[in-house]
This record gives C-alpha cells, structure tokens and sequence, in this order.
C-alpha cells in the first residue's frame, strides 16, 4: 500500500503537476459554472478567452469543444531569441518574475495563458510546449519549428545541466534558477 | 486567517477557499514526495478536501441516477476532476506510508516526529511494529538472552532506532519572507549560509531548510 517510488517527482507525476497550469482557451460551445472541487470554472460564452487548467482545456480541445491560445513564449520568434541567449551566456535565461504579494507558485500562476511574457520561459515550459504540440499543433502557429527550436533549447540545457552536476560535489548549495520542472 | 488572507485582501482580489485548498493540497504532496522526513499532518485541509470529494461523489451519483444526456459532458468534467483529486491524496498517504514503513520505531517513540502523525497514521505504525515484533519474537528473538531481545536499544552509544537520512539533496524554490524579501538560510552547526530570494531555485541538503519550508518561505519542487 505504500508507494514505492523513490523521492522526488516522477516524470508522470511532473505531468500531472503541469497539468494543472492555466492555459487560455476560446470555447466553441456554452458552458455554465461548473462547481469543481478546486474552485469553480468561469462560465464558457464563445468567443470570449478564458483561462482554464490544462487537464480541461486538453479534455474540451480533444472533444473538439474549444481552441487552444498556446502561450506568446510558445512562438519561433519568443523560443529563437531564447535560444540565442542561452547560447551566448553559460547560466540559463531567467524565468518569469514571480508576482508580488503572494505565496502562490507554478503550477499555479498564469505563466502559460495568453498574457504570459514572451520573453522567459516558465517552470513547465517543456512538458507544458510537449502536450500542446501533441494534442492542439493546429492551434499553435508553425509546429515544426516550434518543435524543432525546443528540441534545441532542451540541448543546450542539458548541457548545461550536466557541466553543472560537478558542482554539486564541493557540498555546499546549488543555485538553478530557470531551470525547468523535468530535469532532475 | 494567515498572512495569505490578509494579503490576498490588501490585493483587493481573493482567491476561492477551494482553489487554495488545492494550491496547498499541492504543495503538501510535492514536499511529501520530494521530503525524506514525513511532514506535519495538514488535519483540517484534509477535513476540509475529504468532505468536498464525499459532496462531489454524492452529487455525481445523484446526476447519474438522472442521466439526462445534455449533462453527461459536465459529469465527465466533474468526474476528471474528482480523478485527479483522488489521485493527490492517495498519492499524499500512500508517500507517507512509505516513510512510516521504512522507520516505522523512529515514528513511534521520537516525540516531534510522532506529533507530525495523524490518529490513523499512529494506529497503523503501533500496528505495524507489533506484528513485527511479534514475528521477529516467535522466530529468533525468543531464542536470545534476555538482554539482547530489544529492538530499541539505546546503550553503547548505538541507537537501534534508525531514522530518515536528514542531509539528503533536495530541489528547493524560495518564496521570500511575509513581505516577499529574500530570507538567510543558515545551515545548522556550520557558518555557511545563503540569500534565497522569491522564486530562486536551489539544490541543497534538507536539513538546511527544512525550517524554511516549515515557516512557508520556501516550498521542495
């Protein structure tokens, strides 16, 4: 009964935590106000943008119920001048600042809906970039080359992920900021 | 109210009890699975979140009884939902568990470390170390001296009792002070310390923030 996994998140268990970022969707049909556990969801009107968590806006896109507005980040543009500067510095681009007054943490702040910034990569930006391009490509503006700039991106940290572990030996802190959830 | 309500208030915008309830469901799962000690037992958001699912449950039943077709799409959602919220806590428990089962002892008899357990949790450990005991006694103990058949001997500078390893890694993210300032980590029993400020993402050992995260500056992704 008793979980026998090792600590520390697992990659599905990363997914489910991206999951629950919110991402803005256009509705293709009504809905009223659903009362779910974690909040109620805003009533659905098209074609007015709302924000919902991943999980519902894969569910409405798979049944064809809504659009999906992939992130400004998510672009050739926004991932190509990422890339650029990560290439030219050997720390990683920073990650969106945290908003002030409040506690709340990714998967929790609007970093992956429509009025995100362009410019920095959130926590989830791999897994989150992956289940879009896998359910919604025909939402997100060129795919191959999103893809292709994201499997860049991913070298690149990786590389510097792994001269990185040498620190780790001298025993004292690590600082990693913008790195991304599914890297340890 | 804590520090969250009243800033949520100075905000002028609040957040749904429901929605930080799962925020805080949230992180609890993330540090207990991240965590290699088990972490206070959160006993009235797990009230508040067991009642909601047991409401939810009745209301789904209740629609299903019903089946009018033009809802069925909401019953999917509320039943997606209702999954994923299953599958938080019973990964919550099943993590705490685990922690119980590996030093089962330690939980029981080192005070602050029993005091982070809740009732059930409690009964299942006695529990389980009974039976253990019981079987260790009826295949070897029973043949040893009297002396030798305890299974938390103190003497000789030996604790038999063996706890978490405290110095493990951890991936930490820093949440700031109550006003969002940066916070001074000291590692206990060293002068090494550090500056972790609002969303810096650190590798550290446990045992040097695990009052850090006690006190809500920063969370174990």
């Amino acid at each position: 009964m008793a979980l026998p996994l090792p600590a520390g998140l697992t990659p599905p268990e990363t997914a489910f935590l991206c999951e629950m970022e919110l991402v803005t969707i256009i509705p293709r049909q009504r809905l009223e106000k659903l009362n779910l556990l974690g909040g109620p969801t805003p009533p659905f009107a098209p074609p007015h943008r709302t924000a919902t968590p991943l999980w519902l806006a894969l569910l409405l896109k798979r049944q064809r119920r809504a659009n999906i507005l992939p992130p400004p980040w998510l672009s050739p543009r926004s991932l190509s001048s990422v890339l650029d500067l990560e290439k030219s510095t050997a720390s990683f681009s920073p990650p969106p600042a945290l908003p002030p007054h409040t506690t709340t943490s990714p998967p929790f702040l609007p970093s992956a809906t429509a009025g995100a910034p362009p410019d920095a990569l959130p926590y989830h930006w791999l897994e989150l970039g992956e289940m879009l391009l896998e359910a919604a490509s025909d939402d997100i503006p060129e795919p191959d080359n999103v893809r292709r700039l994201m499997r860049d991106l991913r070298e690149v940290r990786m590389a510097k992920m792994r001269a990185g572990v040498g620190v780790l030996e001298g025993g004292r802190e690590v600082n990693l900021n913008g790195v991304g959830g599914g890297w340890r | 109210m804590d520090i969250d309500d009243i800033l949520a208030e100075v905000d002028g915008y609040t957040i749904p009890q429901e929605t930080r309830d799962l925020q805080d469901l949230t992180r609890a799962w993330v540090t207990e699975r991240s965590a290699p000690e088990i972490l206070p037992w959160p006993a009235a958001l797990m009230e508040r979140v067991l009642e909601r699912i047991r409401k939810q449950i009745e209301l789904i039943e209740d629609q299903t009884s019903t089946a009018d077709p033009k809802s069925s799409f909401k019953l999917i959602i509320l039943q997606t939902e209702l999954e994923r919220f299953k599958f938080l806590i019973r990964s919550f428990l099943r993590s705490r568990l685990a922690k119980i089962d590996a030093y089962t002892l330690h939980h029981l008899t080192d005070p602050p470390t029993r005091a982070r357990l809740s009732e059930s949790e409690i009964q299942y450990a006695t529990a389980h170390s009974t039976l253990l005991h019981r079987h260790y006694y009826s295949s070897f103990l029973g043949q040893f001296p009297e002396a030798l058949r305890r299974l938390d001997d103190r003497q000789g500078g030996v604790d038999m009792v063996e706890g978490p390893d405290l110095e493990k890694a951890v991936f930490v993210r820093g949440l700031g002070g109550p006003g969002g300032e940066a916070v001074e980590v000291e590692v206990e029993g060293t002068d090494i310390g550090f500056r972790m400020g609002r969303g810096d993402v650190w590798v550290v050992r446990w045992g040097a923030v695990r009052g850090a995260v006690g006190r809500g500056e920063a969370e174990l992704i």
